[in-house]
């Protein structure tokens, strides 16, 4: 064996390409190409290698691997941050459908179980005195896969943990926010004023599976609820379901990977960089603003483009009566999981 | 150690413009049949060029990720590649039906550019953990890429790599990893086929000789 053919057998095994990468670098030969722009330098590119501390800071989420260059930081070298790279809201979502992996399908006859960290605004009216915090809870929820339109069947358990309230930015955390906190409790999901829950609107595993597994399709689906309305509530109202598909459910990969896509096609999405989820840790954010001067976020991991949680957040003072920058709501999902039996929890509802 | 050997001196590689090759046109395999034929009409439709990305995005990515330590570097080498070559499509010697060397020879100049950014990340790290080389022999950002590449090659075919200049290593990679023939690495790499063979057969002999040696 010669020497060329012997480093040839000793080839090392690169990475396989990730298909979300892939469909990204073609998307951008496609865009460079039709933009005629050939000579242009794409905008991304420019903090490749080395961003200084300055370039990071520009705009947009950044996304970071490997070792931290000594110009950003006079942090211990363990930390890991570098590579900086500037992505769009498309390119974002592109790499979390990229990154969704097969996984082994639920049984009808099973629950869906996700734990998250919540935190959310409670207004309270009443007694003369509005008040205003926001409430902060560790759940566990229990979901059949299957469940049925009549609202007057359980379709799950809630256990809830109280956790310490925060203020609401301006407002004095009232007395009665602070009852509670420590203790858990559980709670049957159900709904004893019965009815029928729309087809659109079911959010359990069983009909999450029968949603359209191609982007096009998906995006007809979260556009389906909304079609009389104005254009830019429509897509608000779009981006507001995809939130629903999302949280505390268990979407399967075909369906979430045609979410991500879709939503990369919704216009106004736009990226947020360096957030955190409600238990602190670092992702992109995607989202757009949601109601009055509020920006709601889906939050991805920034190495596995993986959803970590949710935020939203005061981007304008006036319209929210709160200031800029201010948190309003933040979760985090921190495990989803399938299990054969759920808790017992007391019929909620009184037999007559 | 030979001189002008730190992974900091690479230097680019040429990347083919017009000038004069005195290479016979490689074998032209069924797949790569119409590379040309592509480009051509890419002049014309733009986006046709995307058609040459689905061919051959693989097997660049597949390069770059053997060459470079971490998958994000082969990511971004991989898409620069595909746009360095779209935006000079223009000058593409439209007598070669196999694009594969021109892409490769592309993607090569951009992996020794990332090389060097490597180097100076490294050189950065060293300042922050105040890692000074050790013996002095080598500058410290060629020992910590050499380290790189051992984790992931034998050490001694690893050492051997190490031995050789930019220009070799760049040389005999395509003809090893990427498995260029000679002919077509000297289209990627813009030299003369005598070249070639020249370097080729010293970089073996030096390969040789640091497999040989005594531990």
């Amino acid at each position: 064996m010669n020497e060329i053919e012997l480093f040839t057998n000793e080839r090392p095994d690169p990475a396989p390409y990730d298909p979300g990468a892939k469909a990204m670098a073609r998307d951008r030969l496609v865009a460079a190409a039709r933009a005629g722009q050939a000579g242009a330098r794409p905008a991304w590119r420019r903090p490749l290698t080395l961003a200084t501390a300055g370039a990071l800071a520009l705009a947009g989420a950044f996304v970071a691997a490997g070792v931290l260059p000594a110009e950003t930081a006079r942090r211990p070298p363990a930390a890991t941050v570098t590579q900086a790279r500037l992505m769009s809201a498309a390119e974002v979502l592109h790499r979390a459908a990229g990154a969704v992996a097969e996984e082994p399908a639920p049984r009808d006859d099973q629950y869906i179980v996700v734990k998250s960290q919540t935190m959310y605004p409670a207004f309270q009216m009443g007694s003369g005195k509005e008040s205003r915090y926001l409430y902060r809870t560790n759940r566990t929820i229990w979901l059949k896969a299957k469940a049925s339109t009549d609202l007057r069947e359980p379709y799950g358990v809630l256990t809830v943990e109280n956790l310490e309230p925060k203020e609401y930015p301006g407002w004095p955390i009232p007395e009665e926010a602070h009852e509670g906190v420590g203790k858990s409790e559980t709670l049957p999901l159900v709904n004893c004023d019965g009815g029928t829950m729309p087809e659109h609107l079911r959010t359990d595993y069983a009909a999450l599976k029968r949603l359209p597994a191609d982007a096009a399709g998906m995006r007809e689906h979260l556009y389906a609820a909304s079609k009389d309305s104005k254009s830019d509530f429509r897509d608000r109202a779009a981006f507001g379901r995809a939130g629903d598909l999302l949280r505390e459910t268990y979407l399967p990969p075909a369906q979430r990977r045609a979410l991500y896509e879709a939503l990369a096609t919704l216009p106004g999405v736009s990226v947020a960089g360096d957030v955190t989820d409600a238990a602190g840790r670092a992702g992109i954010g995607v989202g757009m603003e949601v109601y009055d001067g509020v920006r709601q976020d889906l939050i991805f991991d920034p190495a596995t483009f993986e959803l970590l949680g949710e935020r939203e957040v005061v981007v304008d003072a006036g319209k929210a009566k709160a200031p800029e920058g201010s948190l309003l709501a933040s979760t985090a999902q921190l495990e989803v999981s399938v299990a054969d039996t759920a808790p017992a929890a007391e019929d909620g509802c009184r037999k007559n | 150690m030979p001189s002008g050997n730190t992974a900091a001196g690479c230097g680019g590689v040429r990347v083919k413009g017009d000038s004069l090759h005195e290479t016979t046109h490689p074998v032209v395999t069924a797949t790569a049949a119409d590379d040309a034929a592509l480009i051509q009409a890419s002049l014309a439709d733009p986006e046709r060029f995307a058609g040459l990305f689905d061919r051959y995005a693989e097997e660049i990515h597949r390069y770059a990720g053997r060459r470079l330590a971490d998958v994000a570097a082969a990511d971004d080498v991989t898409a620069e590649t595909f746009l360095t070559a779209f935006r000079k499509r223009a000058r593409y010697d439209l007598s070669r039906p196999d694009a594969r060397p021109w892409l490769y020879g592309i993607a090569a100049n951009l992996i020794a550019r990332h090389r060097r950014a490597e180097v100076r990340r490294l050189r950065a790290l060293a300042r922050l953990t105040g890692d000074l080389p050790e013996g002095g022999e080598q500058p410290f950002e060629q020992t910590s890429l050499d380290r790189v590449e051992a984790r992931r090659l034998r050490p001694r075919l690893a050492a051997a790599l190490a031995a050789l200049s930019c220009a070799e290593r760049e040389l005999f990679l395509l003809v090893a990893w990427a498995e260029l023939s000679y002919e077509q690495a000297a289209e990627a790499l813009d030299i003369p086929m005598g070249t070639v063979r020249s370097r080729l057969s010293r970089t073996r002999a030096k390969i040789r000789r640091v497999l040989e040696a005594p531990r």
